[in-house]
């Protein structure tokens, strides 16, 4: 990185730390602190939930995902806007009408305070841990390309979104993430030009989306109905419904972020702007990613991206040695007949998946010498083609997009967990003073408090092996049960607050066993379909407790 | 009660079709797979 990298990042960053700071200095109440007195347009909702979405690992990751197996990855978000309409119609009016500071204060109103401890706390547990992986994530991948010390990234980015968050609470996220997301997807733009820009002059836009088709990097729906498959046009229409219903309409730190409008219309717009925009920017991710391959049949890529994994002594090993050069050579070959006038498409297709071979063989044999290898490097791709094909500058912008896309997420996660703390728990249970000042000061204590310990989860995140693979399934596991306990209390008007509470409890009893089962290969099940499992199950036992007390109710006003 | 007739003010004063942007937002997502499906029917090996 040289200095001007250096430059555009860290006045990036700081420029949108001051500005949350300073534009939110004035917060003097814990409704400013928490919904910022309902004064964003729809234009500042919808980008800021669509930031809070989008965290780093989304950037990094997603164009991996293109360039490893195709653009199928897009068909996960096929749900998303049937839920902004859903969202839109039933779930935004309840909050508006009952002034609610968290999502979870509307199931005490509807069922019993239990209810809503259950469901606060089920959010708590699965969106703290999450927090502490926003961080860890990107840090992890940023410190083995840069050879950056991983604790002090963890704590640059945890320290930053802390200090802006703190100081200015809902408001100051809302309004850094309107600008992050600008400057994310200016990066990602940028990114996409520069991508066009490597291939060799023959080479256009419409030959490098041929031959990404010709590779099999532009087959996107997957109509087969298969219940292990991850993502298929039925999963994502299905399973991404309940699971974006549940995200969306029920997680905190999604549901702070409209309830922050200055209208319902202006919510409604916002929740309107993403189910709009959200698939076709997943695409264009994707795409970036399947073009990022294309370069690659072109410009030489390393034969494994996470290079810093093993020490530069065991890549000597003479195996080792002999699969790269013949990897190399197998690169050659395939570039001459990529660029030659007529080439059968076989051809090409036969010489890739030879070289596909050869990556997965010296994968394999890293793996036997170095059992500490992370063979899965698809996360690494698009920093590796950033630093080895951007223009110093442009380098600094797309570091600056990741840790954008971290903090603003983790932002988003701090200030709900905070709510949450506050308006469920510390407010509800211990002490309600009733002195706005003070309610205020614990709300910045417990964003301090939780802030802490997503970084100290992010320091210690690396001792766990398959923490990351847990974390990502973590909300699947959680967000069924509350999605079927928020589902009752809209749809089911005489489930009563027994029979909800036992049906959330025998839901995550139920998603927790079919996930462990998975895990332990006794059954086989996307993650996805936790979320409609767990939802469909809260309901079920939900209606018929309710259908057993009634009856128990009838025999005892006959007796 | 003051505060459940200012939210129905507020309400009858949006005057905003949001079944057209309902049904948009749906047939939006119709086309965009009729595309995906269309480019992948194209490339399928």
């Amino acid at each position: 990185m040289s200095l001007i990298d250096w430059c555009v990042l860290l006045f990036t960053l700081l420029a949108i730390v001051l500005y949350g700071s300073w534009k939110t200095r004035k917060n003097k109440n814990l409704e400013s602190y928490l919904k910022g007195n309902n004064s964003e347009n729809w234009a500042t909702i919808g980008l800021s939930i669509m930031a809070t979405q989008a965290s780093a690992i989304t950037f990094l990751s997603t164009p991996g995902q293109a360039y490893e197996s195709g653009m199928g990855f897009v068909q996960f978000y096929f749900g998303l806007p049937l839920a902004m309409i859903l969202i839109s119609i039933f779930f935004l009016p309840i909050y508006y009408r009952l002034k609610v500071y968290t999502a979870y204060q509307y199931l005490e109103q509807r069922f019993d305070v239990r209810v809503r401890a259950f469901t606060a706390f089920l959010f708590l547990v699965s969106r703290g841990l999450a927090a502490g992986i926003t961080i860890y994530a990107p840090a992890i991948i940023l410190s083995t390309l840069l050879d950056w010390n991983l604790q002090l990234t963890c704590l640059l980015i945890g320290g930053l979104v802390i200090v802006y968050t703190v100081s200015g609470g809902s408001r100051a996220v809302s309004l850094t993430q309107k600008w992050q997301m600008t400057i994310i997807m200016g990066g990602m733009f940028a990114a996409f030009f520069y991508v066009l820009d490597s291939f060799p002059e023959t080479i256009g836009l419409s030959e490098g989306i041929d031959i990404a088709g010709k590779l099999g990097k532009m087959e996107i729906i997957d109509t087969t109905f298969d219940l292990k498959e991850k993502y298929t046009i039925w999963s994502g229409l299905i399973a991404g419904l309940f699971l974006f219903l549940s995200y969306f309409g029920t997680d905190q730190s999604q549901v702070q972020r409209y309830l922050g409008g200055k209208t319902l219309k202006a919510s409604r717009m916002g929740l309107m702007f993403n189910g709009i925009l959200k698939i076709p920017m997943q695409f264009f991710i994707l795409f970036i990613g399947a073009m990022v391959f294309v370069s690659f049949q072109f410009n030489k890529p390393p034969i494994i991206f996470n290079t810093s994994a093993t020490n530069i002594e065991t890549q000597k090993q003479e195996s080792l040695v002999l699969i790269e050069s013949n990897y190399n050579l197998v690169f050659e070959e395939k570039k001459e007949a990529l660029l030659a006038p007529k080439t059968d498409t076989k051809t090409i297709q036969f010489l890739q998946a030879q070289q596909d071979s050869l990556r997965n063989s010296y994968k394999a044999e890293m793996s036997k010498i170095d059992e500490g290898y992370e063979s899965k490097d698809s996360d690494y791709i698009f920093l590796t083609f950033v630093l080895n094909f951007l223009p110093h500058g442009l380098i600094g912008l797309l570091l600056a997009v990741i840790f954008s896309a971290a903090m603003s997420s983790t932002a988003g996660e701090l200030n709900a967990l905070a709510s949450t703390t506050t308006i469920d728990f510390y407010k509800k249970f211990w002490k309600d003073s009733g002195d706005e000042k003070k309610d205020l000061m614990v709300s910045k204590l417990l964003t301090v408090a939780w802030g802490v310990l997503a970084i100290i989860i992010a320091l210690t995140a690396g001792l766990f092996e398959n923490l990351i693979q847990l974390v990502n399934i973590l909300g699947s596991i959680f967000y069924g049960t509350i999605l079927g306990v928020f589902l009752l209390a809209f749809f089911f008007k005489r489930i009563g607050g027994t029979a909800a509470f036992i049906g959330g409890i025998f839901g995550q009893i139920v998603v927790l066993s079919c996930h462990f089962l998975t895990v332990y290969e006794v059954i086989e099940l996307g993650y996805l379909l936790y979320n409609v499992i767990g939802s469909l199950t809260v309901i079920t036992v939900g209606i018929i407790i309710q259908l057993f007390i009634n009856q128990k109710h009838k025999l005892g006003s006959n007796n | 009660m003051e505060e459940q007739a200012e939210n129905k003010i507020s309400e009858s004063k949006d005057t905003t079709n949001w079944k057209a942007w309902y049904w948009g937002l749906m047939i939006f997502l119709a086309v965009q797979i009729a595309i995906y499906l269309f480019i992948t029917n194209l490339y399928t090996i």
